[in-house]
Formats: C-alpha cells, structure tokens, sequence
C-alpha cells in the first residue's frame, strides 16, 4: 500500500456508511434490510480498517482537509470494530424491540440511516485536520445519535434524548464562540480557515493576545467536556447511555466519548505553547479526577445492568484523560491501551444488555440477578466486560492503570497518579460487588425449557463474547510490547 | 457593529427570558436573528464574497422561524408552560448575570468592546433560558440565542469567519432545529405538554 491510497482510503472510510445508509433506505422489508446492513456493515469495516492500516504503518501525513497520523489510526481502527459490532448485532436488539420515535413502517430503516449517519462521523473526527471543521462533525453527532437515544419513544428515552440533545448543544454553542474568538483576535495575521488547521494551530494562538488565547482555549474545552461527559457536565451521560438502544450506547461510550476526547487531547498539544503546558494541562487533570471521583460512590449502589455501564464510562473516561494530562510515554501507552480495551471490553457489556432485557424486562430499572442461572452466555459477556473494566488481571486495564499510574509517579506528578489509584480502588469494589449480585440466585434452579429459550435469545452474543475475549487478551500481551512501541513514540511527540 | 444593534439584541434576549407565550419569545428571537442577518448583509456591500454567509444567517432565521413556528402550532398548549422560577426573579438573575459576566471578562481583542461585551451576554443568556423555562420549545431558543452570540462576535470582526465555518454553524443549527422540533413533538404526543417538567424521572 502505497502512502499516496491512505488519504483516499480514508476519505472512502468516512463516507462509505453513507453510501449504505442511502442503500438501506430502499429496502421494502425489515428483512431485507437486516440483510443489506449486515452486507453493508462488513464492507464498511473493511474500508476502515484498511484505512486504519495506512495510518498506522505509513509515515503521518496531513493535507488541507484531512489527518494521517498513528493517533487518527488507532481511533479509526477502534470505531470501526466497534461500529461494525453494533450494526451486526442491531437486528437481535431491533427483534426485541419497539421504535416509536419514527412512524413504524420506517422505523428501522430510520434507525439504520441514522446509525451509519453517527458510524460516518465517529470516523470523521480523528481523521479532520482542522479544528473547527472537527466541531462541526462532533455537533452533527449530536442530531443523529439523539435521536437514536429516542428511539423507543419511551418517556425515559425522551428525557434522555432531549437532556443529551440541549446540553451537548449548548456546550457546542460556546465552543463555537471560542473558534469565532480565535479568528476575531487573529485578524492582524489575515484569515482563513487554514489557521485552525491542527498544524498551523500552535501559531495561530501563540499570536492572538494571550487572554483571548485562554479564553477561546477555556470555551473549547468546556463545548467539548460536555460532549464527552466529563463531570461536572455530565448530566446527560448515564441517562443519555442507560436508555439508549444497546448497540447504540456502546457506541456512544466506547467510540463517541473517546473520539472527542481526541480533539481535546490535540487541542492541549496545540495550545500547550502559547497559554503554557501547565495552563493547558491542568483542565484535563481536573476533568479527570473529578470525573473518576463522581462516578465512584454510583459504582456502589445497586443500579440497572446499562446504567452501570454508564457511570463506568464516566469512570474510565476520567481515567484515560489523566493519562493523558500526565502525557509521559509510559501514560500514553496506558492511554492507548486503556482506550482500546475498554471500548471492546464496554460494548460486549451493552451487547450482554441485548439478551439480558428480554430475559428480565426487570434488568433495565434494577440490578440484574439470577443471570448466571438463566442464561450462561449472558453472564459469561457481563463477566467479560465487568471483570475487564475492573482491572483484575490479566485484563487489560489492569496494565493500563498501572502504566497511567506509574507514568504519574515517574513523571514527579505524584499528588495526581496516587488520587487516581486510591479513586480506581474503589471503583473495582463497586464493580465486584454488581458481578456478585448479578450471581445471586433468587428462586432456584430455572426450568429446562426456560433455560433453553434464554439461551436461544443470547446466542447472538456468544461469538461477540469469544472474539472479544481472545482481543482482549490479545491486547494483553501486547501491553508488554507497547511502551517501547512506535506507537507511543509517536504519540509522544504531540498530535497537534 | 453599532452599540445600539448590540444592546437591542442583548435586549431580545432578556425578553426571551421573561415572556409567558412561546410564539412571543419564538418572535422575539426571531428579530434577533434578522437584526443579524441585516448587519451580514449590509457589510456585503462592495464585499461580494461576504454574500453566502450573509444569505445563510438570513435563510437561517426564517428557516428556523418557520420550522419552529409550525412545532408550535401543531401543538397548541392550553396554557402556557410555567416556569419553575417567577418572570420577575428570572429578570434579576439575567440581568445579573449579563451586567457581571461580561465585565469580567477581560478584553479578547475585539476592536468594539460592545460587541465584546454583548456576545458573551447572549452566551449567557443562552444558558440562562435553557436553564430557567421549561417549555421545550424555550429550552431550543435559548440555544439559538447563545448561538446568535457567537453569530454577534463574528460580525464585529474586521476579517470574515471563512465560510466553510460560518455556513456549517448554520446547517448544524438547522439541523438540531429539526430533531428539537422533532422531539417537542414526540413529547407533546407523550405528556400532552411541552413542559419538560415531565421529563424527570430519570435520577440516581
């Protein structure tokens, strides 16, 4: 593969799940439809990890519209697995389910549409190079993926739907104004688009007034903490994920949230040299920690399977955007790793959700019980995911902590990895004691037939749980691989 | 940008904060956007590449008048949704807030200090509306007026914002105008009412 094919590898990337989401609108079934997204879905993926690919062993290179760097790589890479999951799996979630935001003979179809629509910006974002081109795909997430919170029609998606809907939107509007401050104080060097451009923006706010420079740098960041949840504007994150149909929720909290959590981490590599490493650095840190520390006294409480999963993803996003405050190499690593394996180890537990509603309607109010009893497969995908999100090795997250901790604590930054590591402590218990609840036997020993038919409704799961598995597994071994990577040297060097 | 477009869409924006009808405060944003969308157009004279954006502000406040104004009749309330906090109270707290925060701020190298002060005041308004009113269809022009914020600071500018950013801000707004407007009436059809005070179950 030649470097001159990853730039239009990636274009084709990002626009292909539009192609099948126009060609999904033609379908005169449900079945049919069913069919042309799973054809749909697998060509899809293949275009984007193939993209992945390019960036990931070719040399970065950027033009005026679009980014190639090992960072745009490893994103483009996870999303698409995870896309690619949510879509094979959303005709078992569509069977079980009731749309009644859309009228009902186009309510999947719809659903379809508007999920390729959020595939197609998912991918969008780590591969634009320009900053305020990137804001407007991250808003135009928020039309797609709100409706997709929705789509039952229920009262509660509503509620989520809307509170995502006008938060996430407001949060935009001031990042907004901080892209328009930028380009008001940079009137003496001319205009243009151009100076948003992740390259050139270093230079554009290293020669704006220092105080416009923060202020456009604090209005960005704060539009961005609320689009990726971080506490304290958060609100709409354990609603907006817990009411969502299950494909989509792992796509929001293991693509969406880290996706935009990449525009931020460029943001600080860009703004580090006008407004100072540690005024830039010290949002993220506060973020983080913040966010680790609200998610943790909910990890305790007996809850729903789905909104557990929720305040985790505030947990974890906590974490990753710690490691990368500290920026050293061995965080960074942690980063990566952390990133990558929490989003499978995230979807497989929203997956679990699919067949775990229909089995106990029950699940989506209170903490589920009774799992391991009723259905095997079910829980051996909850276990997967709660014991790889707790950090128990040998998962993976158990490296990752330990990288981001230790890259804290030898980077002199030792105040902020010790709050993580007692906050991430207690975290894990919290999780334990869901998996052990989710153990617990109410009534006895359930009928054979029973058994049988919970078993038929998780079989769509079971493949997804053995894959994501051996991967997480996989991306255990290579945790010992990646410090001394290319990867990370990379990384390193800044994205901006 | 005069002081008097400035402080007349500062002023629109507080009517929107304290009015009781949702077609008075649509009205009221309405003005505030073609107030905008005028001053885009009168700079385009003898500046012709300015026209696009300029015709976007303009298609966007009809547009979203439009699509708003009709959400509103198809869904006629029998009485309009209160506020969980009294107009008067929702006054002191706006003026407040757009007396205090814009002086705090330091200058951002606006050349008009105005129009400086004026466009973080409708941010703030923006928020203060979301927050306050529970009609939906409030809470969706309240994100319109922080929104004409940032439309108000790019106007003061010397430089144009580019197009590619200008015209995207607006397609993304009409675009969260039709999903709102999608979802006021779902909501409407759920509760009978746009007051998102029925929106509150969800809590831990």
């Amino acid at each position: 593969m030649t470097d001159e094919l990853t730039i239009p590898l990636t274009a084709a990337a990002v626009v292909a799940p539009v192609l099948v989401a126009l060609v999904l609108q033609v379908a005169r079934s449900e079945r049919t439809a069913h069919r042309l997204n799973r054809v749909g879905a697998v060509i899809t993926a293949i275009v984007g990890l193939g993209a992945a690919a390019a960036m990931l062993t070719r040399e970065s290179h950027a033009t005026s519209w679009v980014i190639a760097d090992t960072a745009s790589g490893i994103y483009v890479g996870v999303v698409t697995v995870i896309a690619l999951m949510s879509a094979l799996l959303s005709p078992a979630y569509l069977r079980g389910a009731q749309g009644e935001f859309f009228a009902a003979r186009r309510s999947v179809r719809s659903y379809y549409l508007m999920l390729y629509a959020f595939w197609s910006a998912l991918v969008a974002i780590p591969v634009i190079a320009n900053l305020g081109i990137g804001l407007l795909v991250v808003e135009a997430t928020t039309a797609a993926s709100s409706v997709l919170v929705a789509f039952s029609g229920k009262p509660r998606a509503l509620e989520a739907g809307w509170k995502y809907l006008i938060l996430t939107t407001l949060g935009m509007s001031l990042a907004f104004l901080g892209i328009v401050i930028m380009f008001v104080a940079s009137a003496a060097r001319g205009g243009g688009i151009g100076q948003l451009d992740w390259s050139a923006l270093p230079g554009t706010l290293a020669h704006i007034p220092h105080g416009a420079a923060v202020a456009a740098y604090a209005l960005v960041m704060l539009g961005l903490a609320t689009k990726i949840g971080w506490a304290p504007v958060h609100n709409w994150l354990p609603d907006a994920h817990s009411e969502a149909p299950a494909p989509v929720s792992a796509m929001l909290s293991s693509a969406l949230l880290p996706t935009v959590m990449l525009l931020a981490w460029r943001l600080r590599d860009a703004a580090s040299g006008a407004i100072g490493n540690t005024a830039a650095t010290a949002p993220l840190a506060a973020f983080g920690i913040f966010s680790v520390a609200v998610a943790v006294p909910f990890l305790w409480q007996p809850m729903a399977w789905k909104r557990l999963l929720a305040y985790h993803s505030l947990e974890h996003m906590g974490i990753i955007t710690v490691g990368i405050a500290i920026g050293s190499p061995l965080a960074l690593a942690g980063v990566v790793l952390h990133f990558a394996g929490h989003a499978l180890a995230k979807a497989l537990g929203f997956y679990a959700a699919i067949p775990l509603y229909q089995i106990q309607p029950d699940a989506a109010r209170h903490s589920a019980r009774d799992v391991a009893a009723s259905s095997p497969t079910t829980f051996a995908a909850m276990a997967v995911c709660a014991f790889t999100l707790a950090g128990l090795p040998p998962s993976p997250l158990f490296f990752s902590e330990l990288f981001i901790i230790l890259g804290g604590i030898e980077s002199g930054q030792v105040v902020l990895a010790s709050t993580l590591a007692v906050l991430i402590a207690f975290a894990f218990i919290g999780l334990l004691h869901a998996l052990l609840e989710a153990l617990q036997t109410n009534s006895g020993q359930d009928s054979q037939p029973a058994r049988k038919t919970s078993e038929e409704r998780a079989a769509p799961i079971l493949i997804p749980t053995l894959l994501t598995a051996a991967a997480l597994a996989a991306l255990t071994a290579y945790a010992w691989l990646l410090p001394a990577s290319g990867i990370v040297r990379h990384l390193a060097q800044g994205i901006s | 940008m005069t002081s008097l477009i400035a402080t007349a869409c500062v002023a629109l924006g507080l009517g929107v904060v304290v009015v009781r009808r949702r077609s008075v405060a649509l009205t009221l944003v309405t003005a505030q956007s073609l107030l905008l969308a005028s001053v885009a157009l009168w700079r385009t004279s003898g500046h012709l590449e300015l026209l696009p954006a300029a015709g976007g502000l303009l298609l966007r406040a009809v547009a979203i008048a439009t699509i708003l104004g009709i959400g509103i009749a198809r869904t006629r309330e029998s009485q309009p949704v209160r506020a969980g906090i009294e107009p008067m109270a929702r006054a002191v707290i706006a003026l407040a807030a757009v007396l205090a925060i814009p002086a705090l701020v330091p200058s951002l190298g606006f050349g008009d200090q105005n129009a400086q002060r004026a466009a973080i005041a409708l941010g703030v308004l923006g928020i203060v509306i979301a927050l306050t009113r529970r009609a939906t269809i409030l809470q969706i022009l309240g994100i319109i007026v922080a929104e004409n914020g940032a439309t108000l600071a790019a106007l003061s500018a010397s430089n144009a914002v580019p197009d590619v950013i200008g015209l995207g801000v607006i397609f993304d707004l009409l675009l969260i105008a039709v999903v709102a407007s999608a979802f006021h009436t779902r909501i409407f059809g759920q509760f009978g009412s746009g007051d998102t005070a029925h929106l509150r179950e969800l809590h831990d």
